[in-house]
């Protein structure tokens, strides 16, 4: 379960409180009441989900007035923190303890810092930001891209310092107040009836998420969730060529012959198994979408929310209901079932034809080459040479850019550190090949070459090089069907990283068929 | 009449062919590709007609190395590197096929891309595929002359 969902629900309930809070008692009361819920917040949760209590509070009473410019203050070392990060300086864990000390941090600037994390390859720490950032509920636009973001970080080191993990705590406030009685004896019941009303409003958002979801067909859900799309991909295939292809396909050629009144019998026969033995139609039907639908883990039925699978649900009962034995005018309703299946196979193919991919050219591998240099530590290592390309025309992989880009830079990362201990001349080299294979798919090979002969000995991506960062790789390797290999080479460079990734072929695929 | 030989897994594929294509051609069947092979040494065969996945088949019948795919593909996935191997396992039983020395024209039912049936006639010499389970379409793949 998103963990922001129970988050969420607190803020509201939180949020809820506050505002019975300030609408009963004295003014000095209330602003003494929200002030303390809001502190109590921020010391439980140690983060930015407290900034709206405390944003809320009256800036014209007292601890209101404090809060704010408590804020305000913590606001400039966040930021300061947020530049210092962004130029790779020192002391960025200083100011953000200092800003700590003061008050919670503004959602907003999880964004930043996830994308800036996600840029040096502290995928965790990246992956923690985004979730903080969308569990304070940003507009729709900007949560999409997020969660886009989010959805295509793999996991791999943080050296990040443990300023916002999960469970720790700000520091003390400098001010402790201790409770009156009467604050308890009014805060009992108000208490009670402010969870009931944080309860409502929890279960009014997660039916209003649910609901939402719920009207979400396949083409839908794909657009916001790419790192669906491998396994969408396979279980479209599995459905198309199981089902459809193996099942229901060759159900055209009998039908056709019933319709026309030619069928021999033993054609009759062939339709009648192929409809009445083995699965019946529908469970097999629904056993290929439960398995789709488990892989995304979605919990409703596709065949009931998106009107494509509708459709071919309904063509695919009209063909298992049929009364036997088959007359011509019935086949010929059986045919347009039929028919409704083959269009939705071909429906299927394009929109697998239309998942994931990234087009590969020099521009993505000079991209890649300079994103790294320019972090901090990659920087520093001279380089007498850097040699980017070629890259064949029309190349494409299955791989969602930004995994491709992280794939890329932790192998290119990794080949600078090492030639930083090797002696000059210390070159660095990132090509494109694409290789054939006997079943006539072809591989993309993206080839990173360098002149130190450290890690030559790792063998595949399970080698040594583990310990440089390369679990994000192996990451995106295993989730996209890439492998890695590590080879010696010659001609002035000592190894070669071999990442390979299938061809997707579909552009050229497509410009052949215009 | 000519001899087709029909190579899967399963006997879909076999079992249209008697209903659809007896009339045409003598219907011959192996489910694997030493079993074809053992076929096309025993008997003169046409035209091939081949299953491109063997799900069902077990790793010991399949063509290619389990290990060794896994370590050059799939970054030592052994299940991965299997299922790939099933996926494609009709086109490594036509490699085998050529490389023993038997060319006839081989059709597949499956939507190749353009670019990947380029690839195979360069590969495998007369390939053909068809995206569905079209008799008439069927008979003229398996008949026309290359």
């Amino acid at each position: 379960m998103w963990p922001g969902r129970t988050r969420i629900g607190a803020s509201a309930g939180l949020m809820g409180l506050l505002v019975l809070v300030t609408c009963g008692g004295s003014s000095a009361a209330r602003d003494e009441q929200a002030w303390r819920l809001a502190e109590k917040a921020y010391q439980e949760h140690g983060d930015g989900s407290a900034h709206g209590l405390w944003a809320a509070l009256d800036p014209t009473a007292p601890k209101g007035r404090e809060a704010h410019r408590r804020l305000a203050a913590a606001d400039q070392q966040y930021r300061h923190a947020i530049d210092l990060f962004r130029a790779n300086a020192p002391g960025v864990r200083e100011a953000m303890q200092e800003g700590l000390a003061l008050g919670p941090i503004d959602p907003t600037h999880y964004l930043t810092l996830a994308r800036l994390c996600a840029e040096r390859g502290i995928t965790l720490r990246a992956v923690d930001f985004y979730r903080k950032y969308l569990n304070q509920g940003p507009a729709p636009t900007e949560a999409t891209a997020a969660r886009l973001e989010l959805a295509n970080l793999a996991a791999g080191k943080d050296p990040f310092p443990p300023l916002f993990a999960e469970g720790t705590r700000p520091p003390e406030s400098p001010q402790a107040w201790p409770t009156p009685i009467w604050t308890l004896a009014f805060l009992g019941p108000a208490l009670a009836f402010a969870l009931l009303i944080a309860l409502a409003v929890a279960l009014a958002i997660a039916l209003i998420l649910r609901t939402r979801n719920r009207r979400r067909g396949l083409r839908r859900l794909l657009a916001d969730r790419p790192e669906w799309h491998q396994t969408v991909a396979y279980h479209l295939g599995c459905l198309r060529h199981e089902f459809l292809k193996h099942r229901v396909g060759p159900l055209g050629e009998t039908l056709r012959a019933i319709a026309r009144a030619t069928a021999s019998a033993d054609e009759s026969r062939f339709l009648r198994d192929r409809l009445s033995q083995g699965t019946p139609l529908r469970l097999a039907w629904r056993a290929q979408l439960h398995a789709l639908e488990r892989s995304m883990g979605i919990a409703w039925k596709l065949d009931a929310v998106d009107p494509v699978f509708r459709r071919a649900r309904v063509a695919m009962e009209h063909l298992g209901r049929q009364r036997w034995p088959i007359r011509p005018a019935d086949a010929k309703r059986l045919l347009v079932a039929h028919a409704a299946l083959m269009s939705f196979d071909r429906q299927l193919s394009e929109l697998v034809a239309g998942l994931v991919r990234c087009s590969v050219d020099e521009a993505l591998l000079r991209e890649v080459v300079e994103s790294t240099r320019s972090e901090w530590v990659t920087g520093k290592v001279p380089l007498d040479e850097i040699q980017i390309g070629p890259v064949p025309p029309g190349v494409e992989v299955d791989v969602f850019r930004t995994d491709l880009r992280i794939v890329l830079k932790n192998v290119v990362r990794n080949a600078i550190q090492a030639v930083a201990a090797a002696p000059a001349p210390r070159r660095l080299a990132l090509d494109v090949q694409v290789e054939p294979e006997p079943t006539g798919e072809e591989f993309v090979v993206f080839r990173v070459r360098d002149s130190s002969p450290s890690g030559l000995h790792a063998g595949d991506s399970k080698g040594s090089d583990m310990e440089h960062g390369l679990g994000i790789v192996n990451t995106a390797l295993r989730r996209y069907d890439g492998s890695m290999q590590v080879v010696p080479e010659s001609d002035g460079y000592a190894k070669a990283v071999l990442v390979r990734f299938f061809h997707s072929q579909r552009r050229l695929a497509s410009e052949d068929a215009a | 009449m000519n001899r087709l030989l029909v190579i899967e897994d399963g006997n879909e594929y076999a079992e249209f062919a008697r209903l659809f294509l007896a009339a045409h051609f003598h219907i011959v069947v192996a489910q694997r590709a030493a079993d074809a092979l053992a076929c096309l040494r025993a008997q003169p065969v046409d035209v091939l007609l081949i299953d491109l996945r063997f799900d069902r088949a077990v790793e010991a019948d399949l063509v290619g190395d389990v290990n060794a795919t896994a370590h050059r593909l799939f970054a030592g996935d052994r299940e991965r590197a299997l299922r790939h191997l099933q996926d494609q396992q009709g086109v490594l039983i036509l490699a085998e096929l050529r490389a023993a020395g038997f060319g006839q024209r081989a059709v597949f039912i499956h939507e190749f891309l353009p670019r990947r049936m380029e690839n195979l006639r360069r590969l495998y010499g007369p390939v053909h595929a068809l995206p569905t389970f079209d008799c008439a379409a069927l008979r003229r793949a398996l008949e026309e002359e290359d």
